[in-house]
């Protein structure tokens, strides 16, 4: 479904990403791990549009959208959340989900203006869905506070929940339980689940929390140095011995 | 008195404009005055009477008598264009540098005004720009003021409205959500330069047509009227009244452009010291602004969050 190929990333003199492949599958669960710096933030980076890679491609459904606007790549149905949660601080939890659905015709000026039956419409549908969306995520009782009262485990919900709204067709989660409790962390993980199976989702998750990404994922790409170190189950991850190196150092 | 309201009404439609910039979409604007003055031109040069001079000896004429209407559609356009075109290349740079880009136009725009003689006639200003409905109610009289008043008023009122309407749309969310954070907004597949651009273009039809009110208002303009203090004083109005909230921004216009500047015109003046209450007017607002920015650092009349009615 996403395919990313030979994809480099140069930043001045150090290069980011160097000659990196992956290949996450239709409704599967991949997850990217490697040590600090490997470079799986500015590879989820190039993938939505933030960065030009400086060579590659990456591919969507069989679609070119190498070098598109993140929107643009939105709009073809990658969504993204942050490593660190970065929701609208003084808009409410209802308008932070609402932000998020596609094809809103209140979002052009004139109509916004009018605010004709069929935007009124929409509103109240995208109203209902954000109801849903808000009471998976436990957070419909705060659904009119700003966004600035939540805790670290609240936000990513929220961030979740919003790219939730955009309805997409692929999740790219950078982190999602950074800063999330124990048991909020045990949420979300459940949560990843269901979306997956009840929206058949696909799912592309970078995440340093190894019980996470061990307990959720089929198949599990490990990136050090800006490549592409190894590719396979959690087993086969837990066993090789470059992953071992790649993250505690070569044995004395 | 009437002529207060009606100038007081005309500042607070900038304010509403700066609103839209900066309170609604977080667009950094130093130009305000440059947008005011092109449509106080664009509305002066096409209502005013057609007038005579000699130039390096060649007769030209400014002017163009044409409807007041006209003038107010035509400064609409033109300051939304103007808006338009340095939208191009700065919306998608950093805040700072639209900042720098639009006090740097504004004040280009002065000068031409000052220099383009043919077109502006430079520091003589133009006069005899006719008021609504002159063949009624002849120029300089009561009845011609409230004529005008009523005409300001009204724009006023429909401005605020189509402002705070677009403010609770899902087109004012996601310019909310641009203020907030633009790149959560363009993940979440919203073109932000293209709406960025429709809110700076909104702020400079606003400005153009706050312009035109203030050509006939005033019935002669020069450029010396579009010094870069009054775009200060409009981010004074607005830090004072609340930003990205549009009774703030009519509060802040009222208070600051109304009391402080507009009203201390009646104190009796000093005797030896005609200088003294002018000089003191922006020492007032200077000192109101860091009252305020302590006490009430979201301004009078804070924005709040919306909450969405659920009564369906």
């Amino acid at each position: 479904m996403l395919k990313a190929e030979e994809i480099v990333k140069d930043f001045g003199g150090l290069r980011a990403i160097n000659h990196c492949s992956i290949e996450v599958e239709k409704g599967s669960i991949v997850g990217l791990i490697g040590p600090n710096g490997a470079g799986k933030t500015t590879l989820f980076n190039v993938i939505t549009g933030l960065y030009k890679p400086d060579a590659g491609r990456v591919i969507f459904n069989e679609e070119d959208i190498t070098g598109l606007r993140p929107d643009q790549i939105c709009q073809k149905g990658i969504t993204r959340t942050f490593q660190i949660s970065r929701e609208l601080k003084i808009m409410t939890l209802l308008e932070n989900i609402m932000l998020g659905f596609k094809d809103q015709s209140g979002e052009k000026l004139m109509r916004g203006i009018l605010n004709s039956t069929s935007v009124k419409e929409q509103e109240r549908r995208n109203l209902e869905r954000s109801f849903e969306i808000l009471e998976a995520m436990k957070l419909y009782e705060l659904r009119n506070e700003s966004a600035a009262i939540l805790s670290g485990g609240q936000r990513k919900m929220l961030e979740l929940g919003q790219a939730l709204a955009t309805e997409p067709e692929m999740l790219l989660l950078d982190e999602p339980t950074a800063g999330a409790t124990a048991s909020e962390t045990a949420m979300v993980v459940t949560f990843i689940r269901r979306m997956r199976e009840e929206q058949g989702l696909t799912i592309l998750i970078v995440e340093h929390k190894m019980e996470v990404i061990m307990g959720i994922c089929d198949k599990i790409i490990v990136m050090n140095y800006g490549e592409k170190l190894m590719e396979g189950s959690a087993e086969e991850v837990r066993k090789n011995k470059q992953v071992r190196e790649a993250y505690l150092g070569r044995g004395a | 008195m009437i002529g207060i309201i009606t100038v007081v009404a005309i500042f607070c439609i900038l304010v509403l404009a700066l609103n839209i910039r900066w309170g609604y979409c977080g667009l950094l604007d130093f130009g305000v005055a440059g947008f005011f003055l092109i449509g106080a031109y664009t509305g002066a040069i096409l209502i005013s009477a057609p007038s005579e001079s000699y130039l390096f000896g060649v007769r030209h004429t400014v002017g163009f008598g044409l409807a007041w209407p006209i003038g107010l559609i035509a400064s609409a356009v033109t300051s939304g264009f103007l808006a338009f075109l340095i939208g191009i290349p700065t919306l998608r740079l950093r805040g700072d540098y639209l900042a720098i880009v639009t006090i740097g136009v504004a004040e280009i725009l002065r000068y031409v005004a000052i220099n383009e003689r043919w077109l502006t006639r430079g520091v003589q200003g133009i006069r005899d720009i006719k008021r609504p409905f002159e063949s009624f109610f002849p120029a300089a009289s009561l009845n011609s003021d409230i004529v005008l008043l009523a005409l300001t008023l009204s724009i006023l009122a429909f401005f605020f409205i189509i402002a705070s309407r677009l403010y609770r749309s899902p087109f004012g969310r996601v310019l909310r959500a641009i203020r907030e954070d633009e790149v959560v907004a363009s993940f979440l597949g919203k073109p932000v330069s293209h709406f960025k651009m429709l809110g700076f273009v909104l702020g400079g039809v606003y400005m153009g047509v706050a312009g035109a009110l203030f050509s006939m208002y005033t019935t002669a303009i020069e450029p010396y009227q579009f010094i870069p203090t009054y775009t200060f004083l409009m981010w004074a109005c607005l830090i004072v009244g609340g930003s990205g909230n549009n009774w703030g921004a009519i509060l802040g216009g009222t208070l600051i452009m109304g009391l402080f500047i507009q009203a201390t015109r009646f104190l009796p003046s000093i005797p030896g010291q005609h200088q003294l209450i002018p000089a003191l007017r922006y020492i007032a607002v200077g000192i109101l602004l860091i009252v305020v920015l302590r006490l009430r650092p979201r301004g009078l009349l804070p924005e709040k969050a919306i909450k969405t009615r659920e009564t369906q």
